[in-house]
């Protein structure tokens, strides 16, 4: 996304770059994601080196902060459109941008290269917290929020300056809780039932409420764009969503709390609202389609072109709402009952369940994302779908589909084997592993996420070369 | 001392399946139901075919039933569950009722 610039705007231009290391770290999430699954085949792959404890940590952060980079990209990108006006701050906001990636860059290399210490309280400051999903040392813990903080101020700043729209309502009140929740994530207590308790504070509420929540305006915002869509209609949806992922997906935390130590009704709280949870899933699938529909009926009425601005924003779009329902929705609910849960905690289940939804809700609608920036740097009216956008698509959703599905055959197995028939013991654990469905979807597992790396690189090719063919912009 | 409480709901073995089917299905079903109600009421399917959306819907119901019966859910998970779909049924009339007031507000 380097070269001749045409955004009007600095806070653009900002995002530009928030979106180029996005990509970067997606790369390495996957570069991670490979050897982690290698190491499930060849154990000895990296041993001592390199260490699928390690692998698997980095590559769950680097996703993280890949789509948490791509979000306050897609901020910034929206935030000068949506009020009219320059980031307020645009100086500080591109200061905070280099710090938080120096800061990233550090962590990832103390991970690589120091990766465990002491069991004692400089470990916690300087190379990992320990606590899975929010490694990161105490000294970046601060950092992020410092820089959180600047990113907020910023944000808050313009829009009050500028114009107010329902979407950016939606944004600013969702980052209060987005930037708030992380705190809980940075104390510890001796008791680990109250830790995890606060622990799922941070990973539920970021990914199940706040996030669905930044996904559900970052689509508002791409339906006006790409599809051209009736602003008040799409805010109208927006804020029945909105409330309907607040809604469920906040007792929906019940889910987490059925088995690590917590008083039994949260099994009734849990079950409840996380059977509710994919009804805004199912909402947001049909506002995607009835959006697309009705504009394109209305172009068709008035003798228009009914193509969209931007083909490959527009199908990522559209994957966006399949992917959410199936990922999150159809492979969450298959789990999130607690009768269920008990045998398929912390199988292989969680993991197609995470692949899924972190793909199908979040990575989807970032490349989406992407793709519209591209536009706007080079000032493209109408972009459209190349080969290789059709490639990266295809072999992205091809590939994390291929690996869901492994990992949900492994998970099935796991639960009927180490679960169900061998009571969830220690050897139940290793009998299951060397069964021949968990080694052969494993091997799966490792083909399909080849796949998706080879859709990576359709990708990155793209984004970078599809504004220099004059067949591809009009 | 507190005694420590084991609890472990028994699931048989040939059951697993059957309920990740139909967990699946509550979706599925409930995805074709709202999507067909959407199709009609975009006009690109004709009113009679509310009869299959609310097939669907009786289907989705039907799953419900058979995943709360079959991982023993305490009843007033069942009766939750069944009043939830019930709920269901009105959703995507609601939300088109929203949707053509709000269009008519600031589209006519």
């Amino acid at each position: 996304m380097q070269g001749q610039s045409n955004f009007k705007y600095e806070g653009q231009k900002l995002a530009s770059w928030y979106f180029t290391v996005a990509m970067i770290l997606f790369g390495a999430q996957l570069l991670l994601g490979l050897v982690a699954a290698i190491q499930f085949i060849y154990p000895s792959f990296l041993y001592g080196i390199l260490d699928f404890s390690i692998a698997r940590m980095i590559h769950i952060n680097a996703l993280v902060v890949w789509m948490v980079y791509a979000m306050i990209g897609a901020v910034y990108y929206l935030l000068p459109d949506e009020t009219g006006i320059e980031v307020v701050g645009i100086g500080i906001a591109k200061l905070l941008f280099w710090i938080l990636t120096l800061a990233v860059t550090v962590v990832v290399l103390v991970f690589i290269f120091i990766q465990v210490g002491a069991a004692d309280i400089k470990t916690i400051w300087f190379i990992t917290e320990g606590r899975e999903y929010l490694e990161a040392p105490r000294w970046a813990d601060i950092g992020i929020v410092v820089v959180v903080l600047g990113f907020l101020a910023n944000t808050f700043l313009t829009a009050i300056k500028g114009r107010r729209t329902g979407i950016m309502t939606v944004i600013l009140s969702d980052m209060i809780a987005l930037a708030g929740l992380y705190l809980a994530g940075m104390f510890f207590t001796d008791n680990i039932s109250m830790d995890q308790y606060w622990w799922w504070w941070v990973i539920h509420l970021w990914v199940e409420a706040t996030w669905e929540v930044m996904v559900g305006a970052l689509a508002a915002y791409a339906l006006i764009r790409v599809v051209g869509a009736n602003r008040k209609v799409v805010e109208m949806w927006l804020w029945i969503e909105v409330a309907m992922l607040f809604g469920s997906g906040i007792l929906g935390l019940g889910h987490h709390y059925f088995w690590i130590g917590t008083p039994e009704y949260w099994w009734e709280i849990g079950a409840l609202f996380s059977a509710l949870e994919p009804l805004p899933l199912v909402g947001m699938f049909v506002h995607v389609l009835y959006d697309w529909g009705k504009e394109n009926g209305f172009k068709e009425k008035a003798g228009e072109d009914t193509s969209s601005n931007n083909t490959p924003a527009l199908l990522w779009l559209v994957s966006n709402g399949f992917g959410n329902f199936l990922g999150a929705g159809v492979w969450g609910f298959f789990h999130t009952l607690p009768q269920v849960n008990i045998y398929t905690h912390g199988t292989q289940f969680t993991a197609a369940h995470g692949h899924l939804a972190f793909f199908g809700a979040y990575a989807t609608i970032l490349i989406a994302m992407f793709y519209m920036a591209v536009q706007g740097k080079y000032g493209i009216k109408k972009l459209r779908a190349t080969f290789a956008s059709k490639m990266a698509i295809f072999l992205i959703t091809f590939g994390v589909v291929g690996m869901g599905v492994a990992l949900t055959i492994a998970g099935y197995e796991q639960v009927l084997i180490a679960r169900a028939q061998l009571g969830a013991t220690w050897d139940a654990f290793f009998i299951a592993q060397n069964q021949t469905w968990m080694a052969q979807a494993m091997d799966w597992r490792l083909i399909m996420g080849v796949v998706t790396t080879v859709g990576f690189f359709y990708l990155v090719k793209d984004l970078l070369s599809i504004s220099k063919n004059p067949k591809n912009v009009y | 001392m507190i005694e420590p409480l084991y609890i472990r709901p028994v699931i048989a073995i040939n059951d697993f399946l059957p309920i990740f089917v139909s967990a699946a299905f509550i979706l599925i079903f409930g995805l074709f139901y709202a999507g067909i109600v959407t199709m009609i009421k975009m006009k690109k399917m004709k009113k009679v075919y509310y009869i299959l959306a609310y097939f669907f819907w009786g289907l989705q119901i039907y799953c419900t039933y058979f995943l709360t019966m079959t991982i023993h859910s305490q009843p007033f998970t069942v009766k939750a569950m069944i009043v939830a779909m019930i709920a269901y049924l009105s959703v995507p009339h609601i939300y088109f009722y929203l949707i053509t007031k709000s269009e008519q507000r600031y589209e006519n």
